[in-house]
């Protein structure tokens, strides 16, 4: 998978349009946090094409957002990789570790 | 030990043989810092090798800066790292014991594999190969037996845990189990759902500092517990809150004995006061928060009079210090403190804090609430493989917002008891010393009879390994190379800890011990740790070649001298409005109490006592009891019990009295002392231990873990601690 949500600044801009947000519901996070990690953190680390992106990077319905409007429109083969279930479960991944999640801080 | 050094090498060749070691040095070489030879003056004959290596304290969780002066290969003497400015410069009795941690001759020095009884103490010297093989033998049976959720990992912070919760993940259990449901899970809730996050309160530049129970000259904490008696040109003014006179009480300007549990009707108190009498900057808090007209109307019950009758502090002093708080704006902070495990209302109790902060309008600001700054650090970047048909966590659902990788004690253990959903029949423990940890000992010890195998990774033979199968000895924090640490704060510094000498007996690190139980399991898991030490730290410095060389030339990074404030002016932060809120909307989304509701302790029943529980600064709950350096100072933890309810009961000073709770009894020695309330009885944590092996423990003190039952928060899953009642007679 390459370029997930390479153009963040476009996708920032989209997301401004209010939509209401659906909250990722009956994804598997721990599948999603696999499936992220081997695919799309290929191009979201610091210098290689996506940029740096992590869930922590949008809030809960900025995701939802990018799940169900925008879809990677930067590059949509990306996209295209995955099976619906498999972006349900990158998706909930995303949305349980956003940065206003319920996700607490922690110590150590 | 330090006079011996110092005659051998002066201050100045000290520091002109670490400019030299610069050039030198690499990170992650042998050639630790700086290095001399330098001749005996004594017989004129011998070369001493003489060392001094910078590295970073491990006898709590403040990781002090630390230089080893190391004479022939031994170490004599720990020294402050004047450049840490983290810890000011400063090294505490506890950090100067280290040695001991190393030279103990009761520490763990080879694999144990049980061969009696659990809890008889019998055990075998294995090898490294067979105990790792029976370990990973296990690990598989349990896997197949009762999916990878049925093996629980318990762990708590340290330099190296990383590589055990990681171990945990790549694995592929869900439950990890660590120590912050003991702690601290409760602060961080209760002041993250008003922020956003946890921030730290800037002691060194405040005028005006509430605290409760946050023992500070005590209970140690860098830099606050120095920065606390700083203050500004005599400015500084702390009103205390404890129902002992603690050592922090003595430094005070205000100590007040309140009632145990009621500290958040003084702080509903203080709001009433300010919001009533228009003690806030209105703007300010119109700009930045959500929920103030919220809070009006719901403040206006708990006037200071309310307050008194319930935490006995006099209302004229309640609306008092309001004022004066409030004068004090924005260089004022209620100071939240660490542990929170105290009461079962503790997230709504610091929810309260955070909301008086608010009205401060001190966030960003100096002497203020100030959001952390971290310098950030390559990560490990590990893919844990994916295993199908493996259930969440064990008591997901019953906490309000449970953390996945810290999980909640209280619930996680009654789950393994009850069976439900699904068993747990495997422990693994790294660091950590539940037996003495967690509050009801039975429970745990009931949890850990039913476990099918349990291997425990420390130094000591605590309590924990002597009830394991298996017990794996780790190098301790002066022996081994460790990653580097970023430590987030108002001032952030990087530091490391580099082994001041060869890892002694067959201990080792825990990221060998990881790494070898990795090959064990599968290629698919070791991929995860095909790393050196060295290259792990190079990987985390890429990039970054000024944190390098500050490291080697000065023990610790540091990016900035004075604090940053207002970094969060007019940005998001991490809630759900992007503004703080008094209000919480996603509280009462839950049917939690969206502003704090006072709700009143049980009273203490007539004939007992209430049990409060704390430490000296000579200790670091059970890790540093057994300690003999320590032991000279604090051989025990005693009974507080007050001078009047004393003379009443007709006991005496220094005698062994019985503590019976619920759940156990236990038998200490007495101090009577006008230093408490009457209704209450104090004891430290950590002693009253069960293993035979801690030949300094042996017979010293009582445990609160026996004693104390296992309340909890529900918002966190935080333990309850001081919600047990107590009988005492002499014994």
């Amino acid at each position: 998978m390459e370029r997930i949500v390479a153009c963040i600044t476009v996708l920032l801009f989209s997301v401004i349009f209010t939509v209401s947000a659906m909250a990722a519901e009956g994804g598997n996070p721990k599948k999603g946090k696999y499936l992220w990690k081997k695919n799309c953190k290929v191009c979201h680390v610091a210098g290689e094409e996506g940029g740096v992106l992590s869930p922590s990077t949008k809030t809960q319905k900025s995701w939802d957002r990018f799940f169900t409007k925008n879809k990677h429109k930067k590059k949509p083969e990306a996209w295209g990789k995955f099976s619906e279930k498999d972006l349900k479960d990158i998706q909930q991944y995303m949305y349980d570790h956003a940065m206003d999640s319920d996700q607490p801080e922690t110590c150590g | 030990m330090s006079n011996l050094f110092w005659n051998s090498l002066s201050r100045r060749r000290f520091l002109g043989v670490t400019s030299l070691a610069i050039g030198a040095a690499a990170l992650g070489t042998k050639a630790k810092v700086m290095e001399a030879l330098a001749s005996s003056v004594a017989d004129g004959t011998a070369v001493q090798s003489i060392r001094n290596v910078f590295t970073s304290c491990g006898m709590c969780v403040n990781k002090c800066g630390v230089i080893a002066r190391v004479r022939n290969g031994v170490i004599e003497k720990l020294d402050p790292n004047p450049h840490f400015i983290k810890s000011r410069g400063m090294l505490c009795a506890r950090g100067n014991a280290g040695l001991d941690m190393v030279y103990s001759p009761d520490r763990l020095k080879y694999p144990l594999i049980r061969t009696g009884e659990r809890g008889s103490g019998q055990f075998r010297r294995a090898s490294w190969d067979e105990a790792l093989d029976l370990v990973a033998k296990n690990l598989n049976e349990l896997a197949e037996k009762y999916t990878r959720a049925g093996t629980m990992f318990v762990s708590t912070e340290g330099f190296q845990e990383h590589f055990f919760t990681t171990f945990a993940e790549c694995y592929g259990s869900p439950n990890t189990l660590r120590h912050p449901t003991l702690c601290l899970s409760s602060n961080i809730q209760g002041f993250s759902a008003t922020f956003g996050t946890n921030p730290t309160p800037d002691v060194l530049n405040a005028d005006y500092i509430l605290m409760s129970g946050a023992n500070r000259s005590e209970a140690l904490l860098t830099p606050d517990s120095i920065d606390m008696i700083t203050g500004e040109g005599g400015k500084r003014k702390i009103v205390y809150l404890d129902p002992r006179f603690t050592k922090t009480a003595a430094k005070a300007d205000e100590w007040y004995p309140i009632k145990p549990g009621t500290d958040m009707a003084f702080i509903l108190g203080m709001i009433h006061v300010i919001v009533t009498e228009s003690l806030y900057d209105k703007t300010w808090v119109e700009t930045n928060t959500v929920g103030m007209e919220q809070l009006i109307p719901h403040i206006q019950p708990y006037t200071p009079e309310w307050a008194e009758a319930e935490c006995e502090v006099p209302a004229t002093d309640i609306r008092r210090i309001a004022r004066e708080f409030a004068a004090a704006a924005p260089k004022a902070v209620y100071y939240q403190g660490r542990r929170s495990s105290f009461f079962d209302n503790d997230t709504q109790m610091r929810r309260a804090m955070a909301i008086l902060n608010v009205l401060a309008a001190n966030w960003d600001r100096p002497g203020g609430m100030v959001p952390n700054s971290k310098v950030k650090l390559e990560g490990h970047d590990y893919l844990a493989p994916w295993y199908e048909d493996v259930p969440e966590r064990l008591e997901k659902g019953d906490v309000a917002y449970l953390s996945n990788k810290d999980g909640s004690w209280k619930y996680f253990r009654d789950r393994v008891l009850e069976g439900t959903p699904y068993p747990v029949k495997g422990m693994m423990i790294y660091k950590q010393n539940p037996l003495v940890s967690v509050p009801n000992r039975a429970k745990t010890l009931a949890m850990m009879e039913q476990m099918e195998f349990i291997c425990t990774i420390d130094i000591t033979m605590n309590d924990t390994a002597w009830y394991s199968d298996v017990v794996l000895p780790e190098s301790t924090y002066l022996e081994r190379d460790d990653p580097i640490e970023s430590l987030g704060g108002i001032l952030p510094v990087v530091t490391t800890r580099n082994a001041v000498i060869p890892a002694m007996y067959e201990s080792k690190s825990n990221l060998w011990i990881m790494q070898q139980l990795a090959k064990r399991l599968s290629g698919e898991i070791f991929e995860s740790f095909n790393f050196t030490m060295e290259e792990y730290r190079h990987h985390q410095l890429k990039g970054k070649p000024q944190i390098a060389e500050a490291l080697e030339l000065k023990g610790v990074y540091y990016p900035k001298t004075t604090p940053t404030y207002g970094k969060f002016d007019g940005k998001r932060l991490k809630t759900r409005s992007g503004k703080i809120e008094i209000y919480s909307a996603k509280y009462a989304k839950k049917g939690l109490d969206p502003l704090p509701v006072y709700t009143a302790p049980e009273e203490v029943p007539q004939g007992k006592f209430r049990l409060i529980l704390g430490r000296n600064a000579y200790f670091t709950h059970g890790t540093t009891a057994h300690n003999a350096l320590l032991d000279d100072i604090v051989a025990e933890n005693t009974l507080w019990l007050n001078t009047r309810e004393a003379k009443r009961m007709g006991l005496k000073h220094g005698q062994m009295v019985r503590v019976k709770s619920p759940l156990a009894e236990e038998q200490l020695r007495l101090q009577v002392t006008q230093k408490i309330r009457p209704d209450c009885v104090y004891l430290s944590h950590g002693y009253g231990v069960l293993n035979k092996k801690q030949q300094l423990l042996q017979g010293k003190g009582g445990s609160d873990a026996a004693l104390v039952e296992d309340k909890v928060e529900p918002i966190s899953g935080n333990v309850a601690m001081h919600q047990t009642f107590v009988e005492i007679s002499a014994a």
